[in-house]
C-alpha cells in the first residue's frame, strides 16, 4: 500500500484532470460556436444540465436500456442543436459583430432562465419533488503500484481524451472542420471562398450540443447537477476560453485542466466555496500577462 | 460575361456607388481605377454578394445575380482575390488552396488544380506545409490568388493586389496576371496602381466617388489627358 498522503494527492490529482478533461470537451464545444458563430451562448452550461437530467429521467425512472436510451439522448440533443440554432442563431447571422454578440447574449441568457425555471419547476412537479440529477456509475476501482484510482473518474478522462482526438481529427481532417477554423480565422475571408455559414452553423450546434449534454451526463456520475448549475458552468467555459484562448482546441484543454485542478484542489484545502476564486484569480493572471489566451492569436 | 446595370450601393445615410453601368465580355481583362474611397472594392463586394444594392441588376452568365448570396455566386464561378488578402493565418498553404475549391463538389480531383497553381506561383510549393501567416506579403498575395483560383471561376475579380508590396513583386504578380489573361481567363481588376492596369487592361473605367466617369480602350486611357494629369502625375 502507498502512503495515505501519496494516495490522497493521486486521488487529487485524477480528480482534477478528469473533471479538467471534462470542462475542456465542453468548453471547446462553446469556443468553436464562439469563434465560428460568435454567438455567445450563456445557456451552455444548460446543456450539461438537460443532458445529465434526462439521462437520469431516462435510466433511473423509466429504467430505459442502456443502447436504447443512449440513442434516444441522442436524438433528442440533435434535435435540441437544430432547434436552438434555428431559433437564436440563425436570426442573428449576417448582423454586425456587436449586435450578434449582445444580440446572443440577450436571447440565450432568456434561453437559459427559462430552462432552469423549467427543470427547477416541471422537475419537482412531475418526477421528483427535489430537483438534483445524478447517474452514479459505480466503475471498479484500479490497483497501480499499491494507489487506488477511482475507474469512474478514469473512464471520464478517456472518454474526454477521445472526444478531444476527436475534435482533432475534425479540425485538421474534414472539411467541416477546416471551414470552421477559416471563419474563425477571417470571418469574410470565409465568405469569400463561398463557405455557407448557415450550414457551418447548423453542424457546430449539432456536434457541439451532443458533445456538451453528454459531458453533462459524465459530470452526473460523481457529482449532482442542479436546475441552476447551467450558469455557473457556463462561467466556467468562459474562463476557461479565455485562459487558453478562443477557438484553441489545446488551450481549451489546458484551460480545462488548469480550472479542474484548481477548483479540486481549492474544495480540498479551502471548501468548494473558494474555487471560484481560484480559478478566476487563473483567469485574471492569464488576462494580464497574456490577453489573447496561452493557445489564442493576437488580432492582427 | 458580367453585366452591372444602374447599381447604386448606400451604407446607411452614405452613398457608395450612384447609378453604375459597366460590362466584362468573356475573355477580357478590364480595370476599374480611381482614387481611395471612389467605392472600387464595393463594386467587387456587390457582384460577390457581401454587399446588397440599394438599385440595379447584375447578371453573370445570362442569369440575375441578384438574390443570390455569396456560397451560390463562388460555385456559379465568380471568385474574389480580396483588398488585404484575407488569408487564413494558422492554416498551412495547402490547407488554403483546398479550401479555395471549397464550393466544388465532394468527390472533385483537386489535385491538378492545386497543381496549375504550383506552376503559376511555385513559390507557394515550396512554403506549403507553412502557416498562410509566415509568408511575406507578396507571398501572401500569390496565396490569396491561388486559392481563388481552386475555385476554378470564370471571372477571377481582384481588389487592389499591388497594395503595399515592392515593385519588383508588384511586376512579378503582373507578369502571372497577364499570363492568366494569356490563357483566356476573364478578370475583373481593381487597382490604384494605374500605369500597370492600363497596360495589361483590354478595357478600363474610372470610378470616382461612386459614379464613372470615363471608359474606352486601356492604352486610350493611358494616354488621355485627364488620366495622365490626375493618376499619372506627368
Amino acid at each position: 500500500m502507498a502512503p495515505p498522503a501519496v494516495q490522497t494527492v493521486v486521488e487529487l490529482l485524477l480528480g482534477g484532470v478528469s473533471l479538467g478533461g471534462l470542462y475542456g470537451m465542453m468548453a471547446f464545444a462553446f469556443s468553436l460556436a464562439l469563434a465560428t458563430t460568435r454567438i455567445l451562448n450563456v445557456a451552455h452550461g444548460g446543456f450539461l444540465v438537460l443532458g445529465a437530467a434526462l439521462a437520469m429521467l431516462f435510466f433511473r425512472f423509466l429504467h430505459l436500456h442502456f443502447l436504447l436510451g443512449t440513442l434516444l439522448l441522442l436524438a433528442i440533443f440533435l434535435l435540441v442543436g437544430l432547434l436552438f440554432e434555428g431559433a437564436f442563431v440563425r436570426p442573428l447571422m449576417g448582423r454586425p459583430p456587436h449586435a450578434v454578440l449582445v444580440g446572443s447574449i440577450l436571447v440565450t441568457f432568456g434561453f437559459a432562465l427559462a430552462l432552469e425555471a423549467f427543470l427547477g419547476f416541471y422537475w419537482a412537479d412531475l418526477v421528483d419533488p427535489q430537483p438534483s440529477f445524478t447517474i452514479p456509475f459505480p466503475a471498479p476501482t484500479l490497483q497501480v503500484f499499491g494507489l487506488t484510482l477511482s475507474g469512474t473518474r478514469l473512464t471520464i478522462l478517456a472518454i474526454a481524451m477521445l472526444t478531444a482526438g476527436l475534435f482533432h481529427l475534425l479540425l485538421t481532417r474534414t472539411k467541416m472542420g477546416k471551414a470552421a477554423r477559416a471563419m474563425s480565422e477571417d470571418h469574410e475571408g470565409a465568405l469569400i471562398i463561398g463557405i455557407n455559414p448557415r450550414r457551418l452553423s447548423i453542424r457546430i450546434y449539432l456536434v457541439g450540443v451532443v458533445v456538451t449534454a453528454f459531458s453533462g451526463i459524465l459530470y452526473s456520475t460523481t457529482a449532482p447537477l442542479e436546475p441552476y448549475s447551467g450558469l455557473p458552468l457556463t462561467m466556467i467555459a468562459l474562463t476557461i476560453i479565455v485562459i487558453g484562448g478562443v477557438g484553441s482546441l489545446p488551450g481549451a484543454l489546458l484551460g480545462g485542466v488548469l480550472v479542474g485542478t484548481a477548483e479540486v484542489l481549492t474544495t480540498f484545502l479551502a471548501g468548494g466555496a473558494w474555487a471560484p476564486v481560484v480559478y478566476l484569480l487563473v483567469f485574471f493572471l492569464v488576462l494580464v500577462v497574456r490577453p489573447e489566451g496561452l493557445f489564442g492569436v493576437r488580432e492582427a | 460575361m458580367l453585366d452591372v446595370r444602374g447599381v447604386s450601393v448606400r451604407y446607411g445615410d452614405l452613398q457608395a456607388l450612384w447609378d453604375v453601368t459597366f460590362a466584362v465580355r468573356a475573355g477580357e481583362l478590364v480595370a476599374i481605377i480611381g482614387p481611395n474611397g471612389a467605392g472600387k472594392t464595393t463594386i467587387l463586394k456587390t457582384i460577390l454578394g457581401l454587399v446588397r444594392p440599394a438599385a440595379g441588376s447584375i447578371d453573370f452568365r445570362g442569369a440575375p445575380l441578384t438574390r443570390y448570396p455569396p456560397y451560390d455566386r463562388v460555385a456559379r464561378g465568380i471568385a474574389l482575390v480580396p483588398e488585404g488578402r484575407r488569408i487564413f493565418p494558422n492554416m498551412s498553404v495547402r490547407d488554403t488552396l483546398e479550401l479555395g475549391a471549397y464550393t466544388a463538389g465532394r468527390r472533385a480531383d483537386l489535385r491538378p488544380r492545386v497543381e496549375r497553381v504550383y506552376d503559376l506561383f511555385p513559390v507557394l510549393a515550396s512554403r506549403q506545409r507553412q502557416a498562410a501567416g509566415t509568408l511575406s506579403g507578396g507571398e501572401q498575395q500569390m496565396l490569396a490568388i491561388g486559392r481563388a483560383l481552386m475555385a476554378d471561376p470564370a471571372l477571377l475579380m481582384l481588389d487592389e493586389p499591388s497594395l503595399g508590396l515592392a515593385p519588383v513583386v508588384i511586376d512579378h504578380l503582373y507578369d502571372r496576371l497577364g499570363e492568366l489573361k494569356g490563357r483566356g481567363l476573364t478578370i475583373l481588376l481593381v487597382e490604384q496602381y494605374v500605369a500597370g492596369a492600363l497596360e495589361l487592361a483590354d478595357r478600363a473605367y474610372v470610378l470616382e466617388t461612386g459614379r464613372i466617369v470615363r471608359e474606352g480602350a486601356g492604352h486610350e486611357l493611358l494616354a488621355d489627358d485627364y488620366i495622365q494629369k490626375t493618376y499619372l502625375a506627368l
